[in-house]
């Protein structure tokens, strides 16, 4: 059982969280804001690793306990499975894999406590720690991806990259078929509003698929992101998906 | 047969399954398809010894099943029956109960969800109303996780049917559940709320849950249902590995902690119920002497609580904080009257902070709706603060609305010895299981000496006595009156402590500070009768908390009666304090060198101009303090702080900020401001706004931090901003925008899903006629959308916000 921790606030990816993902963190203003602000930075960085209760749920299951859409191409009667997921993207991901993790993963409800708190007393504080959550959040994926990774390598076996419900073209609300699957509301307190927006909000679903060798990774691009005409990593002649950590750029959509 | 335990029923869902429920299918309607599978389910329970079985109804309500087809009367019915046939056949004419199952609704309450207290209550009566119909014996809530949500349950089946309540929930190891709810803290509410039957279900194994349910045994003296799983699962499985017969064994510890009401629930199948029968009822000693004598001896701890919190009242001192309430406070009742909610949720911050154990809320406000205020008050208090609540108001009305919204057990002030308002009031308190305090006096005159204050408080507790309410519930004020007006009364309210503490060892409380209304250095003759009250017995003061010496009184009276053990806590609060005032000076000093430090790099000459850059609040307030004594209001505002935003909006513009720091310096400007306003307010009530706007994060996005940023940066230029939240019904937009003739709407939204509801907001205001501006932000949207759904504006960011407010505002 992998039980993933929040193993790093990376700096670099906090302050481009900020909003400042074009330019070099030292040609940013003047010193002594700037060191004010990584003294806030560390700060609200310690105070949500000590709030955050990590929890995971995740389970895996043959590729062909899952529905997509070749299947209804081929029999538009296919009887109902374990989950349906639409989409070419996620076709794509679990193309050539034997096996498909579906996990979800929470920071808990005392972290989303602290930051309505901290909205009311100290609102720069509040933004630095939301952004330092959404840190925490993605270093804990990140956790659980290298740990199962690790396990997977012993037996000659490869994950694909990560996706969730919301990225490219496989649409967000599958995520209440999914976290209903995984008894995320049961296992570890996650449940969804109606316009299926995870609570807690630091929050995160994962789908990968695991095979037999290493597969060139094949993300959706930015042409099928409903984020193209506004994404600032764009903008600069950048792609989320090419930088380190970055990946959730694209969650918000 | 012996009758000294309740057997329950086990684990349903996997034996559906094993039955031919399929994965996403809804076990409920299963149910009404297969009557004859689940009654055979059932029947293996009662035949394994079963007293009670519980409906194949957990997951049928309205929400789950919308879209579904199904009408959730329809399948509760269906499913009542089902257990009913089955209980009919129970062999020897064995009386089988069945109980109407309910589990969560599935949807996080507000706070941190959407669901409402008002939407929850009416799922649940839905479900409640048709499984009485159908005939069930009584109701189970369990599995919950949100004692609110439980609460709308209880109220809804205590209000809409007959039948009897039993809740259980469940828990994590740590003692609560994902929602936050303490184990003391559930026991205490579900007991007061009079629910028939405590307890926990599902969470872990009978071993982990030892800890959980002595703690619920120490705030119930009502029966205590334990329904555990089979162990803990297997990591790798997920499957339960545990033996009906090691389950058996450990569950033995239970009846003699006072535990009656026993079952299994993940994992546990009629074999493990016929184990736990058989174990329990063979074991003699168990069955006779030791129960018999745990039953006996089970004495509880009194207490209030919210959901995650208790403060036991063992007669130790718990202070009662005073400063949620408009009473001479012109910045108070001008936040209620405009529903600032966020100015009242900083008062319950700052006491919270200052070490306050209950928090007393007034809202009595001249023409408004008080009910309508208390119950918006509560629920905002109660999301930045886990301190049990008391229930302040003249009216029965906003009593109950502050009960009913209340999580947790709270205490009403008050009552007094006038019958009529006891009439009006104690029924209130009995319904919600309150506490309530009684004053010392009645309609025909203040009393005089400590003999007619008893007096007084004998006739209230034959009032209380009369309605059921245990006189260890009953709160008596004694009523401290100002000596600068009557003397000779402050030793008569000691004595009348005094007799009422220790002669009818009763709680006490006192509104201390009144007693030095009108005096020169007030906190000087306040915490000397504290101190006086304190060792007369007085253990729930009501002061303000954010008064140091206040609070240092109390540390230190704790200290002195030994409460504090060790002094510990006394330890604690002063080790690092020094006897010299010089810390003060000393900060001030320093204080004023980062000023001239910062005023010197900036390059700028105004002393507040620069601290506000540098986002330094406690130099501003200061700073402007001092300038308020040479300079017209209006004047530093315009001349001081507005150009001082201005260059961090610059600054911010050209990147050579981060938004954090924006955030600082107008964090840093609303502290001149705050003292402005106040200033202002006090003189004659006026205002400094410069346009009234509304703010709303759209129906459905929950993410509203963005709208947050905006609404302090606009704020602190000087706007008055009418926050209306997150998850905002166009309905509430359109109705707010008309009633206070707004001339500006942001509407924010973060996620693509949520765009819709955006353009639906913009349309009901134009819709409306009502004229205004809409400006509209959030990640995804885009200046092209903003025109396609027909905003005025878009704002790309806080900043922007500002450029547009004062564009609109200008053309007025």
């Amino acid at each position: 059982m992998i039980t993933p921790k929040i193993t790093q606030l990376n700096r670099d990816l906090i302050f481009r969280y900020l909003g400042f993902q074009s330019r070099g963190l030292f040609d940013m203003g003047r010193a002594d804001h700037l060191s004010r602000l990584q003294e806030q930075i560390t700060r609200c960085g310690e105070m949500v690793l000590s709030i955050s209760d990590v929890r995971c749920v995740y389970r895996i299951h043959p590729v062909s306990s899952i529905l997509l859409d070749r299947d209804l191409e081929e029999d538009p009667d296919a009887p109902s499975k374990v989950l349906r997921l639409e989409g070419n993207d996620i076709r794509r991901l679990l193309d050539g894999a034997d096996e498909v993790v579906l996990m979800a993963l929470t920071l808990g409800a005392d972290l989303e406590r602290l930051l309505m708190r901290e909205e009311v007393t100290d609102m720069s504080d509040a933004m630095v720690l939301d952004v330092c959550a959404s840190a925490a959040v993605e270093s804990a994926a990140d956790d659980f991806e290298a740990k199962l990774s690790q396990e997977l390598l012993a037996e000659g076996k490869y994950l694909t990259n990560r996706f969730s419900p919301g990225y490219g073209d496989l649409p967000l609300h599958t995520q209440r078929p999914l976290l209903s699957h995984l008894n995320a509301s049961r296992a570890i307190g996650v449940t969804l509003t109606p316009t299926n927006l995870m609570v807690p909000r630091k929050s995160v679903t994962a789908i990968m698929g695991i095979c037999d060798h290493i597969k060139e990774q094949t993300l959706g691009g930015c042409g099928s992101c409903p984020l193209k005409t506004k994404c600032t990593y764009r903008a600069h002649h950048m792609r989320c998906y090419d930088m380190e950590q970055a990946k959730d750029c694209r969650k918000q959509s | 047969m012996n009758q000294s335990f309740t057997y329950l029923d086990g684990g349903m869902g996997t034996m559906l399954q094993s039955a031919g429920l399929r994965p996403g299918d809804k076990p409920e309607v299963f149910g009404m398809q297969h009557p004859d599978v689940v009654r055979d389910i059932h029947l293996r329970y009662i035949e394994a010894g079963s007293d009670v079985i519980y409906s194949n109804t957990f997951g049928v309500n309205a929400h789950k099943y919308e879209g579904s087809g199904y009408d959730v009367s329809e399948v509760v019915k269906a499913n009542i029956s089902i257990a009913k046939s089955a209980a009919a056949l129970a062999p020897d004419g064995r009386k089988v109960r069945v109980a109407l199952d309910i589990g969560p609704i599935g949807e996080l309450m507000q706070p941190l969800g959407t669901l409402s207290f008002d939407e929850a209550y009416a799922v649940f009566a839905e479900i409640l109303t048709a499984g009485e119909a159908a005939g069930a014996d009584l109701v189970i809530f369990e599995t919950m996780t949100d004692l609110q949500e439980v609460r709308a349950g209880v109220l809804a089946a205590k209000e809409s049917t007959s039948l009897p309540v039993w809740v259980t929930m469940t828990f994590e190891e740590n003692g609560r559940t994902f929602a936050g709810t303490d184990a003391a803290a559930m026991a205490l509410t579900l007991d007061k709320l009079g629910v028939e039957a405590i307890g926990v279900n599902c969470s872990l194994g009978p071993e982990e849950l030892i800890p959980i349910v002595s703690e619920i045994l120490r705030y119930t003296d009502k029966p205590v249902i334990v329904k555990p799983n089979a162990g803990l699962p297997d990591p790798r499985t997920s499957l339960y590995a545990m033996t009906p017969q090691t389950f058996a064994r450990q569950m033995l510890v239970y009846p003699e902690m006072g535990v009656s009401i026993v079952g299994g629930c993940c994992g546990t199948q009629p074999s493990f119920i016929s184990a736990l029968h058989e174990t329990f009822e063979s074991d003699a000693v168990l069955k006779t002497e030791k129960h018999a004598d745990s039953e006996r001896m089970r004495e509880t701890v009194n207490g209030v609580c919210s959901c995650a919190r208790v403060a036991d009242l063992d007669g130790d001192v718990r202070v009662i904080g005073e400063r949620i309430n408009p009473t001479g406070k012109k910045r108070f009742q001008q936040a209620l009257a405009e529903h600032d909610m966020n100015y009242i949720m900083k008062c319950a911050i700052d006491q919270t902070q200052a070490g306050a154990d209950i928090l007393d809320i007034n809202v009595g406000l001249p023409g408004a709706d008080e009910a309508a205020l208390m119950k918006e008050v509560v629920f905002a208090v109660q999301s930045v603060t886990d301190l049990p609540l008391q229930i302040d108001s003249a009216t029965p009305e906003a009593i109950e609305a502050g009960l009913r919204a209340c999580c947790g057990r709270a205490i009403v002030n008050s009552v007094n010895a006038d019958e009529e308002r006891c009439q009006q009031i104690l029924p209130i308190v009995k319904k919600y299981g309150a506490c309530v305090i009684g004053l010392a006096l009645k309609k025909s005159g203040m009393p005089q000496t400590a003999k007619e204050r008893i007096e007084n408080v004998q006739k209230i507790l034959e009032m209380t006595d009369a309605y059921g309410i245990p006189r260890q519930d009953v709160i008596i004020d004694c009523l401290a009156l100002t000596i600068s007006a009557q003397q000779e009364q402050a030793m008569e309210t000691l004595r009348a402590v005094e007799y009422v503490s220790r002669d009818l060892g009763m709680h006490c409380t006192l509104g201390v500070s009144n007693i030095s209304f009108g005096l020169p250095m007030r906190k000087m003759a306040t915490v000397s009768f504290l101190t006086q009250a304190m060792y007369c017995g007085l253990d729930l003061p009501i002061v303000n908390p954010n008064q140091v010496e206040i609070m240092d009184a109390v540390a230190s009276f704790r200290a002195l009666s030994g409460q504090d053990a060790s002094c510990v806590s006394y330890i604690e609060r002063f080790k690092d304090r020094t006897d010299s005032p010089l810390t003060v000076s000393a900060a001030a000093a320093s204080g004023a060198g980062a000023a001239s430090g910062s005023s010197d790099a900036s390059g700028e000459d105004n002393a507040v101009r620069s601290a506000v850059i540098a986002g330094l609040s406690g130099e501003v307030r200061d700073l402007t303090r001092s300038l308020l004594e040479e300079k017209d209001a209006m004047e530093i505002i315009e001349q001081d702080l507005i150009p001082a935003l201005d260059v961090v909006g610059e600054r911010y513009e050209k990147q050579e900020l981060f938004l954090p720091q924006l955030i600082n310096a107008a964090n840093a400007a609303s502290a001149g401001f705050d003292l402005i306003k106040e200033r202002i307010s006090e003189k004659d009530g006026g205002s400094i706004s410069k346009g009234k706007l509304i703010l709303a994060t759209v129906e459905g996005d929950i993410h509203d931090i963005g709208k947050n940023i905006v609404k302090v940066v606009l704020e602190n230029y000087g706007y008055t901003v009418l926050d209306l939240g997150r998850d905002v019904p166009p309905s509430k937009i359109v109705e707010t925008a008309v009633q206070e003739d707004i001339r500006l709407v942001g509407l924010s939204a973060l996620m693509t899903t949520t765009l819709p509801a955006m353009e639906n907001t913009v349309r009901a205001l134009k819709d409306a006629g009502h004229p205004c501006s809409i400006m509209v932000g959030g990640a995804v949207v885009t200046p092209e959308y903003a025109s396609s759904i027909g905003a005025e504006y878009y704002a790309r960011d806080a900043r922007d916000s500002v450029e547009i407010a004062k564009k609109v505002f200008a053309d007025e």
